[in-house]
């Protein structure tokens, strides 16, 4: 079994490093917005808090690649596969549903890591600076881990339903654009209206971005505190129930007809 | 035991029947091929002895297994090839190789090799490293058929095997699955639209509408269904005139197209040849070849069917 895993995660990790349409919406474009935020949008910040002006833009785009690569990456991998005729295959061996889901989360999770630290690298190299303890390195990776969760439960959904690859990757970027554009990935939490300050709050990827940003340059960068007893448990319950509600949709659509 | 049993089996999609009360045995050790026009039900068939689909009704065994009850030992028994290309463009083709064989349990310490080997049996050796994104059609289907040789299963199940593939490498290809069953005791069972195709099979069954019409080994359905002469036509270009013209020749009015032109079924060859082509010129069609032609599964088919295969 762990052989089907490992196979697997393989081949979606490469068909993820070799198609160029996925390195450019989950690594070039954050990159990029990384660029013309710190360049161009940080025109008359004080120099005092630049670097932490730039330090948050850098963290937003930091997420947006990661639910990029959860809501297209992702969806289009698995829409792609079943278009092909892969899953008809795959249900005539003995490979098993969660060999498969594992093996395509693994890539997910590798190659997620791979463009959020070549964005944090882009924003490093354009002034972005952090203080941050070991400890608030260590929440943050937990925090992203769980926007990759509740990103990757998204794209679990769209790739179970979309019938084509491109498909699958145009809703995936369309819903991770759309939902960035509103729940204020691409700008400031304190300049959102208040509607979507509370779309912001309770969209697990969203609120999940902002206690990223809570954690390691503070409540002003973040504009609220999205880790208090309250809403702790709920980023956390949320985007569990995300993930688990994709896993539920690709079982269905995908499996449920294999014998 | 045989290697597949069918007995009786369905299969409908809400009103419609895709599989209608098929029963049938291939034994082991042979190339058995199910022969039909798209839409005939031969990949749902397949698709149910592979485990991919579920019966509607009916039972299939593979090898005394049943798809249903025992569903893991039948997949440890077979390989299955769909019609489609599954291969992954992003992969170079001795990746995915490595890759299947992994979906079948084989170590990548040994994958590799065995991918390197079957590469080179299928003419790929050269193009193993590029990606398949970079293959034409008919190499792409060569890499899936390589993929059928993967992991020494007694049983192979292969829709299509041929498709997009020009006539030389249609019969490289037969070749390859004969050696299968004659060198390495395997069994194939292959679904195909092509007659030349099924040529090469110990045993054929003709299938339409859902059902098995007729089954036999390929020269003993020819004798059967075949008891007229048939005189191949080509043309340079076809048309429903020539079409009409060429029945007033043909015995119940029988004449199959074919890419080139017709197959026309007569009684004396020898009497209707010149008049075909005195008649045809002088409608304007030109014939550019003309000749009594040995019958062929697909005559027999459209013989026994009313209806061409492709």
């Amino acid at each position: 079994m762990w052989l089907r895993v490992a196979a697997v995660f393989e081949k979606v990790f490469k068909e993820f490093i070799r198609d160029r349409s996925s390195l450019f919406w989950t690594i070039a474009w954050p990159a990029l917005w990384v660029v013309l935020s710190c360049l161009i949008f940080t025109q008359g910040i004080p120099e005092a808090i630049l670097p932490k002006v730039k330090a948050s833009m850098t963290l937003q785009m930091m997420g947006f690649a990661l639910m990029l690569a959860g809501m297209a990456n992702l969806p289009a991998s698995i829409a792609g596969d079943r278009e092909r005729g892969v899953y008809r295959k795959f249900a005539s061996t003995p490979m098993r549903a969660w060999e498969d889901a594992l093996g395509r989360l693994l890539a997910l999770l590798l190659f997620s890591l791979i463009s959020s630290l070549i964005v944090l690298a882009v924003g490093l190299a354009l002034g972005s600076r952090y203080e941050v303890t070991v400890i608030a390195i260590v929440e943050a990776v937990g925090v992203s881990f769980l926007l990759l969760l509740a990103s990757g439960g998204i794209g679990l959904i769209i790739g179970s339903i979309a019938g084509r690859e491109r498909s699958a990757t145009s809703i995936g970027v369309g819903v991770s654009v759309i939902t960035s554009a509103i729940s204020g990935v691409f700008a400031p939490y304190q300049y959102l209206p208040k509607g979507l300050k509370l779309f912001s709050k309770y969209y697990p990827p969203s609120t999940s971005i902002s206690a990223l940003i809570y954690l390691l340059l503070g409540r002003r960068y973040a504009g609220y505190n999205p880790l208090t007893r309250l809403h702790t448990p709920y980023i956390i319950t949320s985007s569990l129930l995300l993930f688990v509600i994709g896993l539920v949709f690709y079982r269905l659509r995908l499996w449920s007809q294999r014998l | 035991m045989y290697a597949v049993e069918a007995e009786d089996v369905s299969k409908r999609y809400g009103d419609v029947i895709a599989v209608d009360g098929v029963s049938l045995t291939v034994d082991r050790d042979m190339l058995y091929a199910i022969m039909g026009p798209n839409g005939s039900g031969k990949s749902t068939l397949l698709s149910m002895i592979a485990t991919v689909n579920r019966p509607s009704g009916g039972v299939i065994r593979v090898m005394g297994h049943d798809v249903v009850g025992e569903t893991d030992e039948v997949r440890r028994l077979i390989n299955y090839i769909p019609e489609f290309n599954f291969s992954s463009q992003h992969l170079t083709g001795l990746e995915n190789l490595v890759f299947y064989a992994a979906l079948l349990g084989i170590p990548r310490s040994e994958a590799r090799d065995i991918a390197q080997e079957l590469l080179r049996r299928v003419g790929l050796n050269e193009a193993a490293n590029r990606l398949v994104s970079t293959y034409s059609r008919g190499m792409r289907r060569r890499l899936e058929l390589a993929t059928a040789f993967l992991g020494d299963r007694p049983l192979i199940i292969l829709d299509e095997p041929s498709g997009g593939l020009d006539p030389s490498m249609r019969r490289v290809v037969m070749g390859w699955l004969l050696e299968e069953v004659r060198e390495r005791d395997r069994t194939i069972l292959l679904a195909t639209h092509i007659g030349e195709d099924a040529e090469a099979a110990d045993r054929v069954a003709f299938m339409k509408d859902g059902r098995i019409v007729a089954e036999g080994h390929p020269e003993e359905l020819k004798r059967r269904y075949i008891r007229e002469s048939i005189i191949d036509v080509k043309l340079a270009v076809k048309g429903l005139k020539a079409l009409e013209l060429l029945r007033g020749f043909a015995i119940n009015g029988r004449v199959m197209e074919t890419d080139e032109g017709y197959r026309v079924f007569v009684e004396e060859p020898e009497r209707a040849m010149p008049r075909i082509i005195e008649r045809l010129n002088a409608s304007g069609y030109r014939v550019l070849e003309i000749n009594a032609s040995t019958p062929t599964l697909e005559d027999a088919f459209f013989k026994m069917t009313g209806s061409p295969l492709g």
